[in-house]
């Protein structure tokens, strides 16, 4: 049936254009005013030391691809999550991973002295700045894949449905979320509490290109596997025995693909803070755009993650600049709307019949 | 020629035991009901054929080997299973059917994949329906299109768990009707878990009546099926109208 396999190529295509017309929008605007011709420059002779367009345009080069790298693992992994455990809802948050790596964040911060606040202190031009953003990183992501492993362990005790990793993430996150209440009860002082509070806020501007590389080195592997088991992910969605009958086991297959899910995740939150939205969101947009087919959505799922954290990137920006608002709250601001628009238009607009 | 042959099976759920000491031989091209009241072990048993439990004790052979030397993905392309139920998606019908062919590729679909795929479809009446959601089929089209997701993996037995369940009359028979003509043109073994007497007396050459985890009665259908099976394993009394192939609750 060739009718039915040709109409998606385009999709992808435009899927494409748009990330690359949102990274130039990215790259344009804000306080200091970049122009095509500065972007070109850039990129066909290199960096020019010389000039100072050449350090607005790396800064803002290093939030682009941040963006695009950790909404593309992010989405990919939430949409992973969501086939697994055959759940709308669920997303590498539903483990707990998030409270885990405040958790660590915290530690970091409080341990090895990681927060501070830098210049007056005023509602709009206080800089709170995270001291030792390495440290904080390697905490955040060891509490979380330590949690991650917890949970799939416990759930594999009691035999990998997908009722027992629900209860037992639940259970667990439930005591991660008490201890890190108790530690800033008790122990934190406000700038301390500030300084976390502003960590999970998420922001795309604190990575280095060494985690900028890291992401994306991530994303393209995660894209690529997603793309090889996403036959897999189809059968894990029918059912356990569907997929059992066809060769797949379902519980070794709920094991790998869930913690490379949850590693992924730890990653990008442990570099770019937590972001939970864009998990969530992202595997919907790509199913209600492309189909429920895992080859198409999957990878669809990565791209508009990254986009949805490209357009909360420009708006973060420019709302109310030159502050810069944090991307954790702003990718509700694009995603939601376009996810109910789909919903209202979903059951027409989008199916190709 | 034996396709299939089960020997001393055995499986618990927890402590609840569902099949105790099963064993019989299924030849080439049959078609075999499973009958027996709920809870009698018939899902079970079409699960320990297919692998997808373990049983305690005893073993199956498929095509003359042990179902422990098959690897999942090797024996997923001999034996084809229809469950009971499934978590229906908005995956259209055709990847639905595609999905079967896992087994068969490593990477991308093959064309050859493909063609099996439209011919599993028009095998059940459906190619026309192919860029159909799941979720816009009627349940007799889900059903057969089910029945075409296990065909597309050109299996040698097919197991079929209570396909005509939750169907009105005319799918009932249009599902048996199919499931004889592939048996027949194809060669394939069905071997499937029914509720309805009449329908497993009309439609199969040897019925299995299990009864608590056990194999009651087993036969050819004129035989098995009798008034004093019924009586003994559903503590039904009924009379067998044999010219009719119909069996009546009194």
């Amino acid at each position: 049936m060739p009718r039915y396999r040709v109409g998606y190529l385009p999709l992808f295509l435009l899927l494409t254009a748009l990330l690359l017309v949102l990274s130039l929008v990215d790259l344009i605007v804000g306080p200091y005013t970049i122009s095509m011709g500065d972007i070109l420059s850039y990129l066909l002779r290199g960096p020019d030391v010389s000039k100072a367009t050449t350090v607005v345009i790396g800064m803002r080069l290093r939030r682009v691809l941040t963006a695009i790298a950790a909404g593309g693992l992010l989405g990919t992994s939430g949409y992973v999550v969501q086939a697994n455990l055959r759940n709308p809802l669920a997303s590498p948050f539903t483990l707990g991973i998030q409270h885990a790596a405040a958790l660590g964040a915290g530690v970091g911060i409080l341990v090895l002295g990681g927060g501070g606040v830098v210049g007056p202190r005023s509602a709009t031009s206080a800089t709170i700045l995270i001291a030792n953003p390495f440290t904080v990183s390697i905490l955040a992501f060891g509490a979380s894949m330590l949690h991650t492993a917890l949970v799939l362990t416990l759930a594999y005790v009691t035999g990998l449905t997908i009722y027992s990793i629900i209860l037992v993430a639940l259970a667990l996150s439930f005591t991660v979320q008490a201890v890190l209440a108790l530690l800033q009860y008790l122990v934190f002082n406000e700038i301390q509490v500030a300084t976390l509070m502003f960590w999970t806020f998420g922001s795309v501007e604190r990575t280095s290109w060494l985690e900028v590389e890291v992401l994306l080195v991530a994303y393209v592997v995660m894209a690529v596997a997603t793309w090889v088991v996403a036959p897999d992910l189809d059968l894990m969605l029918l059912g356990d025995d569907i997929a059992s009958s066809s060769g797949v086991n379902p519980r070794v297959f709920r094991a790998v693909s869930m913690s490379t899910a949850a590693l992924a995740t730890a990653l990008t939150i442990s570099f770019v803070g937590v972001v939970g939205f864009v998990c969530l969101v992202s595997g919907h947009i790509a199913r209600l755009v492309f189909g429920w087919s895992a080859r198409r959505s999957g990878l669809a799922s990565g791209l508009v993650g990254g986009l949805t954290m490209l357009a909360a990137d420009v708006i973060s920006r420019t709302v109310i600049s030159p502050v810069t608002l944090p991307i954790g709250i702003t990718t509700t601001i694009v995603g939601v709307p376009v996810l109910i628009a789909l919903v209202l238009g979903g059951g027409r607009g989008y199916t190709r019949d | 020629m034996v396709i299939l042959e089960i020997s001393g099976v055995c499986f618990r759920y927890g402590s609840v035991e569902a099949l105790n000491d099963v064993s019989f031989s299924i030849d080439a091209g049959e078609v075999v009901s499973v009958i027996g009241p709920n809870g009698s072990g018939k899902t079970t048993l079409l699960k320990v054929i297919d692998g997808i439990v373990k049983p305690v004790r005893g073993a199956v052979y498929v095509d003359g080997r042990s179902l422990g030397r098959y690897s999942r993905r090797s024996l997923a392309k001999i034996v084809g299973y229809v469950p009971q139920r499934l978590n229906i998606q908005p995956l259209t019908l055709y990847d639905f059917v595609l999905s079967g062919r896992r087994p068969h590729y490593v990477l991308t679909p093959t064309a050859r994949d493909r063609e099996k795929v439209v011919e599993a479809l028009k095998s059940v009446d459906l190619l026309d329906k192919a860029d159909r959601k799941l979720t816009e089929l009627s349940g007799g089209e889900l059903q057969r299109a089910v029945i075409a997701r296990a065909l597309a993996s050109e299996p040698k037995v097919l197991l079929l768990d209570e396909p005509t369940a939750n169907l009105d009359l005319r799918y009932q028979v249009e599902v048996l009707e199919t499931i004889r003509k592939l048996t027949k043109s194809r060669g394939i073994t069905a071997v499937m878990a029914l509720h309805d007497l009449s329908q497993a007396m009309r439609y199969s050459d040897k019925v299995i009546v299990l009864h608590r985890g056990k194999v009651y009665a087993l036969g050819a259908p004129e035989e098995v099926i009798n008034e004093k099976v019924i009586e003994a394993v559903y503590g039904v009394r009924a009379t067998v109208l044999r010219d009719l192939k119909a069996i009546v609750v009194l």
